[in-house]
């Protein structure tokens, strides 16, 4: 799914934009310099990409040595909302806090095959969650705030594996990790901004699971699959100021 | 007395009184035992003498023939052949017949063969005793010899100490020591005994004499200690004095138990003098007994005694040619504990005593007390010549290359000549445990020089020890040994022959020795010049001799003859005109033997003593004869003992265990109870059969004998496999291998089948066996994807050897084993195919190896 995909976009959010259209007083910005001091919330829309190494050993994995040493990408719009306060110096240094939640739906699946068709092993990742508590900073150029930001992130992520007699195995889990990012930030009006940020979440190692049984009553107890995770988030942002 | 070999006097003189007295008529039995391990000789043989001052010089001896000796001598056999009959003399006297295992002796039919005139003083007689393999007939045979009287020295008669093939040394010397004084009722002049002068190992003796003309039962009742000559006083005095008197000898048993119960504890060198110790002679030989008693007590005190210098004087060792006077210690130096000492030194001079001994010119060492091993090997002695400061031309007495000295030798006597009184020689010794010098003995221990007294000829030998090898049983000599048995050191030795040269020892240091050591009066440690009371004539000193108990080592069995009275008088009397030693015509007098080695052990003589080597030992007894006069019961029963006393002592049959000693029986024994003497009932006791051996014919040893009891033994199990015979295991069976009470071997595998057998002692063995489950490649599927992989196992033959698996592929697919997880693991690649899995187990000493049939696992 495109981040510039409007089709998915109108169709999947109308309500929220149209929500926040009709709620919000409106005001045009003036000629005095713009204050970015006060407390926000907003939507977000955007895409990210999702990344995870995979390792896995089992004596019975159809490789010849037994492990799979696999990267496993993927994609997906990343709706979220957000919301935060900013104050600003009399110098025009902007400071805050902001957190947020997206809501990816992000997967990625490798399946190994033996030379016969008779055999698969499939592995597989999954994002269905991802947040974030950053602080901001800044420095306002009037109406522009360009502005970097770090925090702790989370993410909800899952790894699988399955093959053709039926063995299967998941592992799903929260994993906070760490968030750096950029953005620029523009105040359309006196209650009204709108923003592009650019997000990198790291998990390290997070998803663990033992893999001990594959065929026919043969276990290797030590047998497991690891999956490193990370994201890349891009998206734009409208805030309403209070 | 102190004629060493053959001077065993006993109490037979009861039996000599018997034969003395005419018209004693009383009933006597003579037993005659041959104990002498030869059973060739076919005759035994008398011949006496008197040396009695009444006529003196006494008469020649009497030859053999004729038959009536002159009177008034002493008797002279004639001995007749033998003759069948019983064992015994049977009959009164006179007149005896006696037939039988034993050769035979007719005395003659006249009592008269003691017969004396009035004037003749028949103190010191004796009779001889040897046995004969011709008869007695030849006048070779005589071992007497009249030594008429000449101005130099008083007639005596000599017995000859010569063994031939014919005839045995003298075994029994009978004495008579003194002539009673007139009386009323006995004939006159009478012989009694004096016994104050009897030499006899077999006390207590239940034994009176009665001075009238009859002839009293031995043992009798008149037997008191009131009695003017009743050894049963002695025997009192004897009991009081091993349990009371010297307590380092209190409470110590005889091993002989041939004496009456309630008589106590006996330390008799008969003990220590009559066991066997194996030797390595063709025949037993008797040895002193290193386990008994008084030899443990003698080796531990003369060890003590050892661990100081001796000094000897010349002056007082009679017959000595010594020269020299105690000497500054030169005492072996090292351990004194190991190594005892006993060095003489002497001076040149032969007249002048000098204050000390600063030139040591003649040493003797003595290894009493220590194990002394010289060539293990053969047992001989060793002989030498000194080179310088070394000892060379060491060499055996056989033929051997020259030997050096080893571990464990000593030299103990040193005689021959020297190259020069100027000439200083040195003697190494070394200790059994080594020559290191760590011990301070090794290279110089002792300085000798030339001593012209000492000079008898050449070469220049030393004589050594002979050889204990605790191993082979060979000769082995403790102090106790050299002390009672007349061994080693204290052996007196003359004019031996060893390899051709003539070796002159002299005997008189073992005797001077022996005699200190017995009296008490050698332990007496010189300090400084030596003069006063450690040197020979303080040794010969009678007044110094036996010294209290507890400040002297000293022979206590001898102790006790000499010091005890009865009533006033000693026991051991010197008698008037006491008989001299017969081997020595200027030696010591006779019947004083009590205890002393070369008193009462005879086996150095002729020639087969352990110090001489070089003559054939004929089978010669080394312990005296016996005659025995304490029957059981009470009677007139008296045993004549020729040969060793250990297996007849003092006569008739001693109680000997039988074969069923020390047997485990489920019923009392029946059988086998007593190999000699009479079997009481057979009890029980703390669950043993008990039952005694009674000494019978005269004998008092009565030994106690035991069996286990043992419950009823099981039946006979039957033989044969169990169930698992004919079965197929897997793995070796463990279990129903046999019938029950079999003995299973150990299974082994063989081909296709397991074996073992089973074994009833007794009854013998069978074959089993069982077949060999075999073995079989396991796999959970024979059916795997291509990739895929399972772990292999087998079945069947579990439990031996290392497993290994093969394969090989087919068609496509590629298989591969491999260890994961330390199990054998099939993998697969390639394409659809299969693989072809064997296992194989590997053999070992008891299995033949085994490989499964193929196993196809299929690929797809």
């Amino acid at each position: 799914m495109s981040f510039l995909d409007n089709r998915v976009y109108m169709n999947k959010y109308p309500s929220i934009l149209m929500a926040f259209a009709l709620s919000s007083p409106l005001c045009i910005a003036n000629a005095d310099t713009y204050n970015w001091t006060g407390a926000y919330g907003g939507v977000n829309l955007g895409a990210v990409w999702t990344g995870s190494q995979l390792t896995a050993n089992n004596i019975n994995f159809l490789t010849d040595s037994g492990t799979y040493s696999q990267a496993m990408n993927s994609a997906s719009v990343n709706p979220g909302l957000q919301l935060g306060y900013l104050y600003q110096f009399n110098n025009g240094g902007v400071v805050g806090m902001e957190g947020d939640f997206t809501y990816p739906d992000a997967s990625s699946t490798y399946t190994n095959v033996n030379s016969t068709g008779s055999a698969f092993d499939q592995f597989k990742t999954q994002y269905n969650l991802q947040g974030s508590l950053r602080l901001r900073g800044g420095y306002a150029f009037d109406r522009f705030l360009p502005y970097v930001t770090a925090g702790v992130s989370f993410a909800g992520m899952k790894l699988s594996y399955n093959n053709d007699v039926g063995d299967s195995y998941s592992k799903s889990t929260t994993q906070t990790g760490w968030v750096l990012g950029a953005g620029l930030e523009y105040g359309f009006l006196k209650n009204l901004s709108g923003r592009v940020e650019y997000l990198y979440s790291g998990y390290g190692n997070a998803l663990n699971m033992s893999v001990p049984t594959t065929v026919d009553d043969v276990s290797d107890p030590l047998a497991s699959t690891h999956a490193t995770m990370y994201t890349n988030v891009l998206r734009a942002a409208v805030n309403y100021r209070f | 007395m102190r004629n060493k070999a053959y001077e065993l006097l006993l109490s037979g003189l009861v039996g000599f009184s018997l034969l003395y007295v005419p018209g004693a008529e009383g009933s006597l039995s003579f037993t005659v035992v041959n104990n002498t391990g030869d059973p060739g000789y076919t005759a035994v043989c008398m011949q006496g003498y008197a040396a009695g001052s009444g006529n003196s010089p006494p008469p020649p001896a009497p030859p053999i023939t004729p038959t009536t000796p002159p009177s008034p001598y002493l008797f002279v056999t004639p001995m007749t052949p033998p003759v069948s009959g019983n064992a015994q003399f049977n009959t009164t006297v006179p007149g005896y017949t006696v037939a039988g295992p034993m050769p035979t002796f007719i005395v003659p039919t006249t009592l008269n063969i003691l017969t004396s005139s009035n004037s003749q003083d028949v103190s010191g007689g004796r009779l001889y005793f040897w046995l004969s393999k011709t008869g007695c007939t030849n006048a070779s045979e005589s071992l007497l010899t009249y030594n008429p009287a000449t101005s130099n020295s008083p007639a005596y008669v000599s017995v000859s100490n010569d063994v031939t093939d014919s005839i045995s040394s003298p075994f029994v010397i009978v004495e008579l020591t003194d002539l009673q004084a007139n009386g009323s009722t006995v004939p006159n002049p009478k012989v009694t005994i004096d016994l104050t002068q009897i030499d006899s190992f077999t006390i207590p003796v239940n034994l009176s004499v009665n001075q009238g003309n009859s002839v009293p039962p031995i043992g009798g009742s008149n037997a008191s200690a009131t009695s003017p000559q009743s050894l049963q006083g002695i025997d009192n005095q004897w009991n009081t004095f091993t349990t009371t008197s010297a307590s380092a000898y209190a409470g110590l048993s005889t091993t002989n138990t041939n004496y009456p119960t309630g008589y106590g504890p006996i330390l008799s060198p008969a003990d220590f003098l009559g066991l066997t110790i194996p030797g390595t002679r063709a025949t037993p030989v008797i040895r002193p007994n290193a386990a008994d008693h008084l030899n443990f007590v003698y080796d531990t005190t003369l060890n003590t005694l050892f661990k100081s210098t001796i000094h000897i004087n010349k002056t007082g060792l009679p017959g000595a040619a010594y020269v020299g006077v105690p000497t500054a210690n030169i005492a072996i130096k090292g351990a004194p504990s190991l190594l005892s000492g006993l060095a003489f030194c002497f001076n040149t001079s032969n007249t002048t005593a000098p204050t000390a001994c600063t030139n040591p010119q003649f040493a003797v060492l003595n290894p009493v007390g220590l194990t002394v091993t010289t060539n293990p090997s053969t047992g001989h002695m060793l002989m030498g010549t000194v080179d310088g400061t070394n000892l060379t031309e060491v060499m055996f007495t056989e033929t051997l290359p020259a030997h050096t000295l080893e571990i464990g030798e000593f030299m103990i006597g040193v005689v021959g000549n020297w190259s020069g009184p100027s000439n200083n020689y040195y003697i190494t010794a070394c200790l059994p445990n080594g020559c290191s010098s760590a011990l301070g003995i090794n290279g110089i221990m002792v300085s000798m020089a030339h001593d012209t007294a000492l000079q008898i000829g050449t070469p220049y030998q030393f004589i050594f020890s002979r050889i204990p090898n605790a191993t082979t049983g060979a000769e082995y000599h403790t102090s106790g040994d050299q002390v009672f048995g007349n061994w080693g050191v204290f052996t007196a030795l003359n004019n031996a022959t060893i390899n051709g040269a003539t070796v002159t020892g002299n005997a008189d240091i073992g005797n001077v020795l022996s005699s200190a050591l017995n009296r008490g009066v050698a332990g007496t440690v010189c300090t400084s010049n030596c003069i006063a009371d450690s040197d020979s004539s303080f040794w010969n000193t009678e007044t110094n001799w036996y010294p209290a108990p507890s400040t002297t080592v000293s022979n206590e069995y001898a102790r006790f003859f000499h010091t005890e009275l009865i009533g006033s008088t000693n026991i051991f009397t010197l008698p008037s005109g006491p008989v001299k030693s017969a081997g020595q015509p200027t030696g010591t007098f006779m019947a004083m033997a009590y205890g002393f080695p070369y008193d009462e052990n005879p086996m150095d003589n002729n020639g087969c003593g352990p110090t001489v080597v070089a003559r054939p030992c004929p089978p010669a007894p080394n312990v005296p004869a016996e005659m025995n006069f304490n029957p059981t019961p009470p009677g007139n029963v008296l045993t004549l003992t020729f040969g060793p006393l250990a297996t007849a002592s003092p006569g008739g049959n001693p109680g000997v265990c039988g074969t069923a000693n020390n047997q485990n029986y489920t019923t009392p024994p029946s059988s086998g109870l007593c190999s000699s003497g009479a079997a009481t009932t057979v009890t029980t006791s703390e669950n043993r059969w008990v039952w005694q051996c009674l000494g019978t014919n005269g004998s008092h040893t009565n030994v106690n004998c035991s069996a286990g009891k043992s419950p009823t033994p099981p039946p006979t199990p039957t033989l044969g496999c169990g169930t698992a015979n004919s079965g197929t295991y897997s793995s070796a069976p463990t279990q129903n291998l046999c019938l029950p009470d079999n003995v299973a071997s150990l299974v082994h595998k063989v081909g296709v089948f397991w074996k073992w057998s089973c074994t009833v002692a007794g009854v013998g063995t069978d074959p089993c066996q069982a077949s060999l489950a075999s073995i079989n490649v396991v796999v959970k599927t024979p059916y795997l994807k291509v990739g895929r992989g399972e772990f292999l196992s087998f079945s069947g033959d579990a439990g031996r050897g290392v497993v290994t698996y093969s394969v090989t592929s087919g068609g496509s697919a590629i298989c591969s084993i491999t260890t994961q997880l330390n199990q054998q693991f099939l993998k697969t690649k390639g394409g659809a195919g299969y693989c072809n899995v064997t296992a194989r187990i590997a053999g070992d000493a008891n299995n033949d190896p085994t490989i499964s049939p193929i196993k196809t696992i299929y690929v797809h």
